[in-house]
C-alpha cells in the first residue's frame, strides 16, 4: 500500500494504526526468515508510536502526510537508544546515545518504525549481502540479491513489510537496490536532507533518501525531510519549496537528455525498457536531446578513489576504545588491531586499505589528488549536460538483480555503480524507478538525474511516467509478490 | 607496484591485523586496485579543470570536509593526512 492509501484508511478510521502496525508486524515474522530485509524489529516501540498516532487522529491532531504511516530505517541511521550496527559486527548491540536529525524528524510526524533495514556493512558493497546479518533477498526472487547497500530498505518496500524506507546513497545505495526491487529510491541533492547521526562512509558524496512504492510517496517523505538543520554544517541554507502538491505529471516541453556513455554495457532487455521509458514521455510532449558526458567514463575509479580515502578516515574512530566491540588485546595498539581485525568485514578492510593507500605521503599526489580534480571535470560536466537538457535519463543498472552468492570480482562489483555514481561526485539529485521487466521476470530501472534541487522536476517526470503506463511497473496494482 | 611489505605497512598503520595469506591476497588486491585508479591519471592530465583552481564553493566544501574529520582527530592535526598519520601513530583527541 502506498502512504497516501494508508493515510485515507487511517483519517476515515477504515483501520487503526494499531491494528495496522500489529498487522505488518505479523506480516514481517512470516516473511522475514526468508527476505532478511529487516535485521532488528522494534515491535515494542512500534506499537507505543502506533497507540500515540491512533490518539492524535482521534483527537484530530494529525501531525501530516506520515503520521501513523509504518516504516523502516536502514541500520546506519542512528536511533537513540534503539541497537544501531551498520551490520558490522564491531558495532553490535550499539545503543547510540542521539538520534539522527532524519529519525527526530520524522518521530516529530508520526512515524511508526517497524526495526532497522538490512544493509551492506558500513554501506560498502552493492549486493546487501556484506552484512553480517546476512543478506537481504529480492522479494521478486527470493535466489537473487536485493541489491545494495540499502537491500533491506528496498526489499521490505517492495514487498510490503513497510509504507516506505529510508536509505544512505554514496554510490547508488539507494537508486541501485530499488532498481533490482522495483521500487523508487530518490537520492536528493547534496545537503538538502540532514546527514546528522548517519554513520558516514565518504561525506562527500553521502546522501539520505526515501525508497517508496512510487513516486508521490517519494515526494510526501522528501518534503517531510527536506529542512535545513544546523546540527549538519553541509545542509543548504536557501529556500526549500514542497513539492508533493506540485505533482501534476506533465511533461510537456521538458527536454530529456540521453547520453551515449551511460548505456555503456548495459543488457538488451535494459537498453530496449529505458528506451522505451524515453519514447514513453516523448509521446507525452518531452523532448529527446543527445547530451554528452565527457569523463564520466572514469566516475568509478574517481569515486573509489575518494569514497575510500574517506571512509578509511571514518572508519577510523571504530578502534573499541572511542567506539565498537573490544576483542582482547593487552596495550592499546593490540586492543584496537584485534577489534578492527575481528571486527571488520573483508570489503571494509580492503577499502580501509585502499584508503590508506591512497592518502600515504607516496598515494595522496598520485591518486587523491588527481581523482579531486577528475571529479571537478565530471561535475562540470553533469553540470554542462544539465544547461542542455532539464534531465538526463539512463539505466540505473547494466544488468538486472544478479544470483546470490555469485561472488563477483570485487572489481567487476564496483562497476555495477558505474551509471550511478555520477550523481554522488556532483552532489546532484537522481532517482531510480521502476520502468521494465526483463526475460526472467526482474524488475528494470530507469534513472532520472537533475539539476541541483531539482527534485521537483525528477519526481514529476517519474509521476508523469507512472501515470502514462497506468503504475504498470509499481506495486501498487501488483498486490503482494512474496 | 605495491609490495607485500608495502601492503603489511599499510595495514599496520590502518590497525588491521592481517595473517600472511591475507596479507598475500590484500597485496594483489592493492595491486588491482592501483591499476584500477591508474586510469584517473590520463583523465587528469586531459581535464580542462586540472589547472584551474577550485572554486570558493568547492575550496569550501573541502574545507568543511576536512574540518569534519579533523574534529575526530588528534588535537593539533593541520590536515586529513596529517590527523590520520598522527592518529594511527597512537595519539588521540
Amino acid at each position: 500500500m502506498t502512504i497516501s492509501e494508508i493515510r485515507s484508511l487511517l483519517d476515515e478510521k477504515k483501520i487503526s494504526c494499531t491494528e495496522l502496525t500489529k498487522e505488518l508486524i505479523k506480516r514481517i515474522k512470516e516473511k522475514n526468515d526468508k527476505l532478511n530485509a529487516y535485521c532488528l524489529i522494534t515491535e515494542e516501540e512500534a506499537l507505543n508510536a502506533a497507540e500515540q498516532a491512533d490518539k492524535r487522529i482521534a483527537e484530530g491532531r494529525v501531525q501530516g502526510a506520515l503520521d501513523g504511516v509504518p516504516m523502516s530505517l536502514k541500520d546506519n541511521i542512528c536511533t537513540k537508544g534503539i541497537e544501531t550496527t551498520c551490520c558490522s559486527e564491531i558495532l553490535r548491540g550499539w545503543l547510540p546515545p542521539y538520534s539522527a536529525s532524519v529519525w527526530d524528524i520524522l518521530k516529530s510526524s508520526g512515524a511508526v518504525m517497524l526495526g532497522k533495514a538490512n544493509m551492506d556493512e558500513f554501506a560498502m558493497g552493492s549486493t546487501c549481502e556484506n552484512s553480517c546479518f546476512g543478506g537481504a533477498k529480492n522479494p521478486y526472487d527470493l535466489q537473487r540479491v536485493a541489491g545494495g547497500s540499502s537491500g533491506g530498505s528496498a526489499s521490505c518496500v517492495a514487498a510490503e513489510l513497510a509504507a516506505y524506507s529510508l536509505g544512505s546513497d554514496t554510490g547508488g545505495s539507494i537508486r541501485l537496490p530499488a532498481a533490482y526491487c522495483g521500487v523508487v529510491g530518490l537520492k536528493p541533492t547534496y545537503g538538502s536532507v540532514s546527514r546528522f547521526g548517519l554513520v558516514g562512509f565518504a561525506p562527500s558524496f553521502d546522501q539520505i533518501g526515501p525508497i517508496t512504492v512510487n513516486a508521490k510517496d517519494s515526494a510526501l517523505v522528501f518534503d517531510c525531510l527536506n529542512v535545513q538543520d544546523k546540527k549538519d554544517e553541509t545542509s543548504f541554507s536557501g529556500e526549500r519549496k514542497p513539492i508533493s502538491s506540485s505533482l501534476i505529471g506533465d511533461v510537456k516541453g521538458l527536454k530529456i537528455g540521453l547520453s551515449q556513455e551511460l548505456f555503456e554495457g548495459a543488457g538488451e532487455d535494459i537498453i530496449r525498457a529505458v528506451n522505451e521509458a524515453a519514447e514513453t514521455l516523448k509521446k507525452a510532449g518531452a523532448e529527446i536531446v543527445k547530451i554528452k558526458l565527457p569523463y564520466i567514463d572514469y566516475a568509478t575509479q574517481v569515486y573509489c578513489i575518494i569514497g575510500s580515502a574517506q571512509a578509511s578516515c571514518n572508519l577510523s574512530r571504530f578502534d573499541s576504545v572511542r567506539v565498537g566491540n573490544r576483542a582482547g588485546g593487552n596495550d592499546s595498539s593490540e586492543i584496537m588491531t584485534l577489534a578492527r581485525a575481528k571486527g571488520f568485514g573483508s570489503e571494509v578492510k580492503r577499502r580501509i586499505l585502499m584508503g590508506t593507500m591512497v592518502l600515504s605521503a607516496d598515494g595522496r599526489a598520485e591518486y587523491y589528488e588527481k581523482a579531486q580534480k577528475v571529479r571537478r571535470a565530471i561535475t562540470a560536466s553533469i553540470n554542462n549536460a544539465l544547461t542542455e537538457c532539464d534531465i538526463i535519463l539512463s539505466p540505473a543498472s547494466a544488468q538486472t538483480a544478479k544470483k546470490v552468492n555469485s561472488n563477483d570480482d570485487f572489481i567487476k562489483e564496483y562497476k555495477t555503480d558505474a551509471y550511478l555514481v555520477g550523481a554522488n561526485l556532483a552532489g546532484v539529485p537522481a532517482l531510480s524507478m521502476p520502468c521494465g521487466f526483463d526475460h526472467n521476470g526482474l524488475p528494470i530501472g530507469v534513472q532520472l538525474i537533475g539539476k541541483k534541487h531539482g527534485e521537483g522536476e525528477l519526481l514529476n517526470c517519474a509521476y508523469a511516467f507512472e501515470q502514462l503506463t497506468q503504475n504498470a511497473y509499481t506495486l501498487r496494482e501488483r498486490g503482494s509478490i512474496i | 607496484m605495491i609490495t607485500l611489505q608495502t601492503t603489511e605497512k599499510l595495514a599496520e598503520m590502518a590497525k588491521i591485523k592481517l595473517n600472511e595469506e591475507e596479507l598475500c591476497k590484500a597485496q594483489k588486491e592493492l595491486c588491482r586496485l592501483a591499476d584500477f585508479a591508474e586510469k584517473v591519471s590520463e583523465a587528469a592530465l586531459s581535464a580542462d579543470v586540472a589547472e584551474e583552481a577550485p572554486s570558493e564553493k568547492e575550496r569550501n566544501e573541502d574545507r568543511l570536509f576536512c574540518e569534519m574529520n579533523i574534529k575526530s582527530l588528534p588535537k593539533g592535526s593541520t590536515n586529513i593526512k596529517d590527523g590520520f598519520f598522527r592518529m594511527e601513530a597512537g595519539e588521540r583527541k
